[in-house]
């Protein structure tokens, strides 16, 4: 009986405080695959802001290295939001997703960022250069070299 | 040479003793652990002084659930090599089985001081049956004393069934007078109504006392914020927040030279020990020894 690791007993104990308490708005899509390394959570755009009315999918995609790596999150599905920090292939440009990780985030603490990102938005409209990023970028998004101009969005 | 078929008798008697293990060696292999007993069974008839046949042989009975032989076998090893890792270490994982819990962890930290004065690597194979000894006791103790609390609440019921009944027969039995009658079914009610609330208190009080005990939930506040994970090793930084050292310090290596919370710059000779969370710790684990055994959560 071998012991749960690092990665998959905080994996194991976010996904069932996820699951206990989630954030307003959000669900978890319990065909959490491939022991939890992949997790789909269902946001609703919140009431009075611009996604009002909207249903979103976010995938967050965790390697072995998590919690001292951040997942791999991006919007999957029918519906990704139109949003000048979200690229029409689901990439979010979001500074915690990348260069300001920290393994004290946890997955309710980068939804909830995700959310209000969405929820401050002003004006629905695509980031610049998005066509161009999304046929020549990476997949992943992590690869990408992002560059955080604004950090008030 | 190797001959698979062992049934071949006048091909065993011109073997040596280390041929037989040999095949019994490769039988093990191939799973065919009946066909290698019977080689070790050769082997130690030939030479009845080497220890490693026994434990061979052990590990067969371990495989074929034969835990008693197993037993001897390693039993026998070890009166000839007194530091047979191999020896303790089967015959702890066969004391399992049999369900002495004790002796099996007393063999196991032997097996397990041993690897480390003789500087031999058996990974986490002697470390985890320990563990799992010593959480099967545990299991056992729990279950033990839960059937003792049933035994005392149903002990206390009945005491309480017998007092009721006690003072119901106490109470003078009515003439025909109307009166008395109401008098005495009025002293008749209130005596099994008391009698029931007293039942109904000491049930809540049981019943919370297995619900604490079922929750097996460590407090968030013992959690360190990067295992999420009861604090074994709690350091603080110097913004005040603690966290695991093992965490931490791997943190700092991989991700970066600030606190992950408050993101100040941070370097590992700042971290200090938390003392007194640790005593805390250490007493919430006292209390609840499921901790050492279970996932949490």
């Amino acid at each position: 009986m071998a012991d749960k690791t690092t990665f998959e007993k905080r994996l194991l104990k976010e996904f069932q405080l996820f699951n206990r308490e989630p954030p307003p708005g959000m669900s978890l899509d319990v065909q959490a695959e491939e022991n939890l390394k992949i997790w789909i959570i269902n946001m609703q755009g919140a009431e009075g802001t611009l996604y009002d009315g909207e249903q979103f999918q976010l995938q967050f995609k965790f390697s072995a290295r998590f919690p001292f790596e951040s997942p791999e999150v991006t919007f999957v599905g029918q519906n990704i939001p139109v949003h000048p920090h979200v690229y029409s292939n689901g990439h979010i440009c979001l500074s915690i997703l990348t260069v300001d990780w920290s393994p004290a985030l946890s997955v309710q603490s980068v939804c909830l960022s995700i959310m209000s990102m969405l929820s401050s938005c002003k004006e629905k409209k695509r980031p610049e250069g998005d066509s161009i990023y999304v046929k020549t970028g990476s997949k992943n998004p992590k690869e990408t070299k992002w560059v955080f101009h604004d950090d008030n969005v | 040479m190797f001959k698979f078929n062992m049934s071949n008798k006048h091909t065993t008697n011109s073997q040596t003793d280390k041929d037989l293990k040999e095949e019994g060696n490769r039988l093990f292999s191939y799973k065919q652990y009946e066909k290698a007993i019977e080689c070790y069974n050769k082997a130690i008839i030939k030479n009845p002084v080497i220890p490693i046949y026994f434990t061979n042989r052990a590990l067969c009975f371990l495989k074929l659930k034969q835990w008693d032989k197993a037993c001897t076998d390693c039993r026998r090893a070890l009166e000839m090599d007194f530091s047979f890792i191999k020896g303790c270490f089967f015959l702890g994982i066969a004391l399992i089985e049999l369900g002495s819990y004790d002796e099996a962890i007393k063999q196991l930290q032997r097996a397990h001081n041993l690897t480390k004065e003789k500087k031999v690597n058996y990974g986490d194979d002697i470390t985890s049956q320990l563990r799992r000894a010593r959480r099967l006791k545990w299991e056992k103790q729990e279950e033990v004393r839960q059937n003792q609390e049933i035994e005392l609440l149903s002990y206390l019921t009945k005491l309480m069934d017998d007092d009721m009944a006690r003072k119901v027969n106490e109470i003078k039995k009515p003439s025909d007078n109307e009166t008395e009658i109401e008098d005495y079914d009025n002293g008749v009610m209130e005596i099994k109504n008391q009698s029931e609330k007293y039942a109904a208190e000491l049930h809540t009080i049981f019943s919370k006392n297995d619900d604490r005990r079922k929750k097996r939930e460590v407090p968030d506040y013992l959690c360190g914020n990067i295992s999420y994970d009861i604090l074994r090793d709690p350091v603080i930084t110097p913004s005040g927040i603690t966290y695991d050292r093992k965490d931490l310090e791997e943190h700092l290596m991989k991700v970066g030279h600030f606190d992950p919370v408050s993101r100040q710059h941070l370097t590992v000779d700042q971290l200090i020990p938390n003392l007194a969370l640790k005593e805390a710790v250490e007493a919430f684990v006292m209390e609840n020894e499921w901790v050492n055994y279970y996932c949490t959560l």
